[in-house]
C-alpha cells in the first residue's frame, strides 16, 4: 500500500515537471520571439532615422555628402555600417527649363529591403531660384 | 527494504530539488530577457520621439524666419501668426524631460509650463542657413541625431 503511495507520488511528481517544461519551452520561445521584434524594430526605426538624414543631406549638398565613407560600385555609391548596406543611386536629368536631380536611397539588412527613400531637386535655369 | 525506501526518498528529493533550481533559472533568465527588451524599446522610442515631434513641428513652419534656436541653441523654436500676434512652439529639455511649449511671442518662454514628451538629458539644435541638426541625449546619454533641408529660405537674420 505504502508502495503505491509512493509510486503514486513520485508519478505525480514527473507529471508536474513535464508539465512546467512544456510551459517553459513555450516561454523561453516567447521572450525570443520577442526580442527578435523588439531588434528588428528598432533597427527599422534607425535606419529611417539615418535614411531621412541622409536625403535630407543629399538635397542640399547633392554628391559631396558621399565622398566620404562611401565607395562606387557601378552607377550606385555603397556604404556599409553595422550589418546595413546603403545604396544611393543619382541620376541628373536637362530639362528646357532647368536641371531635375535626384537621388534613390537604399538601405538592406542581410538580404532584406528595410527602406527605399527617393529625393529630389530642380534648379531652374539662370534667373531662377533654386527649389 | 528500508534501505530501498530510504533511497527511494533521496531520489524524490532530488528531483524536487532538480525541478526548483531549473525553475528558478528560467524564472531569472526570463525576467532579464524581459528587462533587456524593455530597455531597448525605451531607447527607441526616444529617437521616434524625436523623429516625429521635430519633423512634424520643422515641416509645418517651414517658411522665412519659421524655424529659428534661442539659448545658444538649446531651445528649438518655430513661429506662427502675423506681425500682430505671434506664437512660438519651443522644443528644450528642462530637469531631464523633453518638453514642448507654446507660447506667444510676448510672454516669452516658461521652462517649467511645457508639456512632457519624453526623458532626455540634452538638446542641441544648429542652424546653418538652409540645415538644421538637431541632437538629442536622451536618459542613457545616446546620442540621436536629426538633419533636416529646410526648403524655404531658412534663417536669413
Amino acid at each position: 500500500m505504502k508502495s503505491n503511495q509512493h509510486h503514486a507520488l513520485l508519478i505525480e511528481i514527473v507529471i508536474s515537471v513535464l508539465c512546467f517544461a512544456l510551459a517553459s519551452t513555450v516561454l523561453v520561445r516567447t521572450f525570443a520571439a520577442a526580442r527578435v521584434i523588439s531588434d528588428k524594430t528598432a533597427r527599422q526605426a534607425a535606419v529611417l532615422l539615418e535614411g531621412q538624414n541622409l536625403a535630407d543631406s543629399l538635397y542640399l549638398s547633392g554628391k559631396d555628402v558621399l565622398l566620404r565613407d562611401w565607395h562606387w560600385e557601378g552607377n550606385t555609391f555603397v556604404r556599409e555600417q553595422d550589418g546595413v548596406i546603403w545604396t544611393v543611386t543619382m541620376a541628373e536629368e536637362q530639362e528646357e527649363a532647368g536641371l531635375f536631380r535626384k537621388a534613390v536611397v537604399t538601405a538592406s539588412y542581410r538580404g532584406e529591403m528595410l527602406i527605399t527613400l527617393p529625393c529630389s531637386r530642380f534648379f531652374p535655369r539662370e534667373g531662377g531660384r533654386a527649389l | 527494504m528500508n534501505r530501498s525506501h530510504g533511497i527511494s526518498g533521496v531520489f524524490v528529493f532530488l528531483l524536487l530539488g532538480v525541478f526548483a533550481v531549473f525553475g528558478t533559472v528560467l524564472v531569472l533568465l526570463s525576467a532579464e530577457a524581459y528587462r533587456d527588451t524593455v530597455a531597448a524599446a525605451s531607447e527607441h522610442n526616444t529617437q521616434r520621439i524625436l523623429e516625429s515631434v521635430c519633423r512634424n513641428m520643422i515641416r509645418s513652419s517651414d517658411r522665412l524666419n519659421g524655424v529659428f534656436t534661442e539659448e545658444d541653441g538649446a531651445v528649438l523654436c518655430t513661429s506662427d501668426g502675423d506681425e500682430e500676434e505671434t506664437y512660438v512652439t519651443g522644443l528644450y529639455v528642462f530637469e531631464g524631460k523633453l518638453m514642448q511649449y507654446v507660447f506667444e511671442k510676448e510672454e516669452g518662454l516658461r521652462k517649467e509650463y511645457g508639456e512632457v514628451l519624453c526623458e532626455a538629458k540634452r538638446l542641441q539644435a544648429e542652424l546653418d542657413g538652409r540645415r538644421l541638426t538637431v541632437c538629442l541625449t536622451d536618459e542613457n546619454g545616446a546620442e540621436h541625431i536629426l538633419i533636416m533641408a529646410l526648403r524655404a529660405a531658412g534663417n536669413m537674420l
